[in-house]
């Protein structure tokens, strides 16, 4: 069982910085998400601790071992990839097979015909085969293993992959998207078996997506990586409850963050829209301020108030088990509530009032980043004049 | 755009027609030839233009060049020079169109231009420098024996700028991934040239083998050149051989039956290969 750690790492191509300076601890038996947008360096960072690439400078450890500069075979790292990366000339089960023939059979072992010929080569065969077969029922692939990739389906090449990666037993996998080319469906019972994959072998996995739902619900912990920088590294609550800055908070969520201006009046009160919230820890000095407000920390108040937001309802987009509700505020603020499924929704053009949650409340500096803390929810109900 | 069923009938009918026209037009003379193989030697001369045989030689014709003639020794010296230059430029071209289509070295630059160049240049130009070099390594000589012969006949063509820059087309459009999970899996970059690229190329080596092998089977001009002892001559150069010693001006039955012999493994050959690149193509569909 191995960690992986990653020291100041520097890698661009170019001219073109593509990771600046990560550093990065990913724990023994840890499920970490690297979560970013495309272009961000995730995959860079993936492939350098994988080996297939070399980083201008820094420092990478699989467990206990430097692995920065040496080459890819002895990184011990397993990955998935993107694409599924099959062999399309083997079938499904001498796919599997590869990395055990590669460590197992030598180069005289591994010639065609005359390494059958070779003493011993038999038994290692045979032990290569059952081990396969093992792997192949722990991801429920026994009965396609003599079909070609290009027989199978996208999630059964998928299954192929992972069994690929897990044959050989090492304790790091990468995963580089893996779940991107299968349908929203298939997308969310692999995700389901991927945390239980996860369980059930106590591997270390480093998963890279774009999806921060997906990154969100599988992993111990995500790290939010953008234009080659690690924003914030955090369990999926604390990243979406208390982003480190703006960048984090817009991009982890469903339905973006609503962003009012905000400015500081006297004794840590924060006014944003006309409404007024207690913050500690914001100096009074502090200007282009920014107040962000997840759409499920609203909620419809009866009336309007001192304490409340009104807007015209420009739209209802209905879901079910929930709405969500687009309001217009006065100059031209828009506002996005989230309604349970249960609550009687809004008419389009009418005014509504909505109410903050009580403790809930983000404020964000000029240069993005988080300042200050709501007070806490029984004093910090909104302060009303 | 749907099209009137009689409307493609009829175009069908006139494309298969001047289609078969063509064919005919090129397997006359081979049809020529194997009919003539087959005639007596007076039947050639007093038949006319009849193509069909009235006095049949084939007895006589094929036994002259199976017995009176080493013409299966041709075939083989033929078989052993086409399989060794083939091998050979696969076991060169590979790893070079693998380092030049996956590889990142500052040389790779220059390289592939240079390999451009060197399709350019005409097959007879380097035919004096490397006569005078394999003189000189004393491979060709009076005195050379089997080794020296067949390796004059094959080490020149070993090298061939067509199959590195083919492959290298072909071994450009395997995905990074496949080359990267490879590299996980253990292999190391010759493991990966003949476990992952070639499999994936199979048809383009196909393809390759076939141009090289009838290229190299019909070549007369190098043999021409460095065959000191007949012994080792290729079918080419037997039947010239045989043309000069014992046909003289007249014996054309046995002469189209050795052309006959020298043509059908060509065929064979496309035939073959023809099978295993149909295959191949299938596996390029997904």
């Amino acid at each position: 069982m191995a960690g992986v750690a990653v020291t100041n790492v520097r890698k661009s191509f170019g001219a073109e910085p593509v990771l600046a300076d990560v550093s990065l601890d990913i724990r023994d038996g840890e499920f970490l998400s690297v979560l970013g947008p495309s272009g961000c360096g995730k995959s860079t960072l993936l492939k350098l601790i994988a080996g297939l690439d070399i980083a201008d400078s820094g420092e990478i450890r699989v467990g206990d071992r430097v692995v920065s500069g040496v080459d890819a075979r002895r990184h011990d790292v397993a990955m998935v990839f993107q694409s599924y990366a099959l062999y399309p000339h083997l079938s499904a089960g001498r796919n599997i097979a590869v990395p055990l023939e590669m460590q197992r059979l030598n180069g005289f072992r591994r010639l065609p015909l005359l390494g059958r010929l070779l003493p011993g080569t038999g038994r290692i065969r045979a032990g290569i085969r059952a081990d396969v077969e093992a792997t192949a029922a722990q991801v429920r692939l026994s009965h396609l293993l003599d079909r070609l990739p290009r027989q199978l389906s996208g999630g059964e090449r998928q299954r192929v992959a992972i069994a690929r990666a897990l044959v050989r037993r090492l304790s790091v996998l990468l995963m580089d998207e893996p779940l991107s080319n299968l349908d929203a469906q298939l997308r969310v019972a692999m995700r389901g078996e991927l945390a239980e994959l996860h369980r059930r072998t106590g591997l270390t996995i480093i998963f890279v997506t774009h999806d921060q739902a997906e990154a969100m619900s599988i992993s111990s912990r995500v790290a939010v990586m953008m234009k080659g920088r690690l924003q914030q590294v955090a369990e999926p609550r604390v990243l979406y409850d208390r982003p480190d800055n703006l960048a984090v908070a817009a991009f982890v969520g469903d339905t973006p963050i609503n962003l009012l201006p905000a400015r500081v009046l006297a004794g840590g009160t924060v006014e944003a829209a006309g409404v007024r919230l207690a913050f500690d820890g914001v100096p009074e000095t502090a200007a282009g301020l920014q107040m962000g407000i997840r759409p499920e920390w609203l909620r419809p108040a009866d009336a309007a108030a001192a304490d409340t937001w009104t807007g015209v309802v420009t739209g209802v987009e209905y879901f079910g088990a929930e709405a969500v509700v687009r309001l217009e505020l006065k100059g031209g603020h828009s506002m996005t509530v989230r309604w349970d499924g249960d609550w009687a929704l809004p008419a389009t053009g009418k005014a509504q009032p909505v109410r903050i949650k009580p403790g809930r409340g983000l404020l964000f500096a000029a240069s993005g980043d988080r300042i200050g803390e709501v007070r806490p929810a029984d004093a910090g109900l909104a302060v009303a004049i | 755009m749907a099209r009137r069923p009689d409307q493609g009938r009829g175009s069908a009918i006139l494309r298969h027609a001047v289609l078969a026209l063509a064919t005919l037009v090129f397997c006359i003379p081979f049809i020529w030839m194997l009919l003539t193989s087959f005639k007596s030697r007076p039947d050639i001369f007093n038949g006319g233009i009849d193509p069909w045989p009235r006095q049949w030689g084939i007895v006589e014709n094929y036994s002259r060049i199976l017995f009176d003639v080493p013409m299966p020794r041709y075939l083989l010296n033929g078989a052993i020079v086409c399989l060794g230059i083939m091998a050979l430029q696969i076991l060169v071209a590979a790893p070079v169109a693998y380092a030049l289509a996956k590889l990142k070295f500052r040389a790779a630059r220059w390289l592939l231009p240079l390999i451009v160049v060197a399709l350019a240049i005409p097959a007879f130009l380097p035919t004096l420098p490397l006569y005078l070099a394999f003189r000189l390594t004393g491979l060709i000589s009076s005195s050379s024996g089997a080794f020296g012969n067949y390796a004059a006949l094959i080490l020149p063509f070993s090298i061939s700028a067509f199959g590195v820059f083919l492959l290298r087309q072909h071994f450009k459009s395997v995905p990074d991934e496949l080359v990267h999970a490879a590299r996980l899996d253990g292999m190391s970059d010759w493991s990966i040239v003949w476990r992952v690229m070639v499999p994936h190329a199979r048809p383009a080596i196909v393809a390759f083998c076939i141009f090289s092998v009838v290229a190299h089977w019909n070549d007369l001009f190098w043999p021409l050149i460095v065959i000191s002892d007949n012994t080792y001559a290729t079918p080419p150069i037997g039947i010239i051989a045989f043309v000069n010693e014992s046909v003289g001006g007249g014996d054309y039955g046995p002469l189209m039956a050795a052309a006959t012999a020298v043509t059908l493994p060509i065929i064979a050959v496309y035939l073959l290969g023809q099978r295993f690149m149909a295959d191949g193509m299938a596996l390029m569909g997904k």
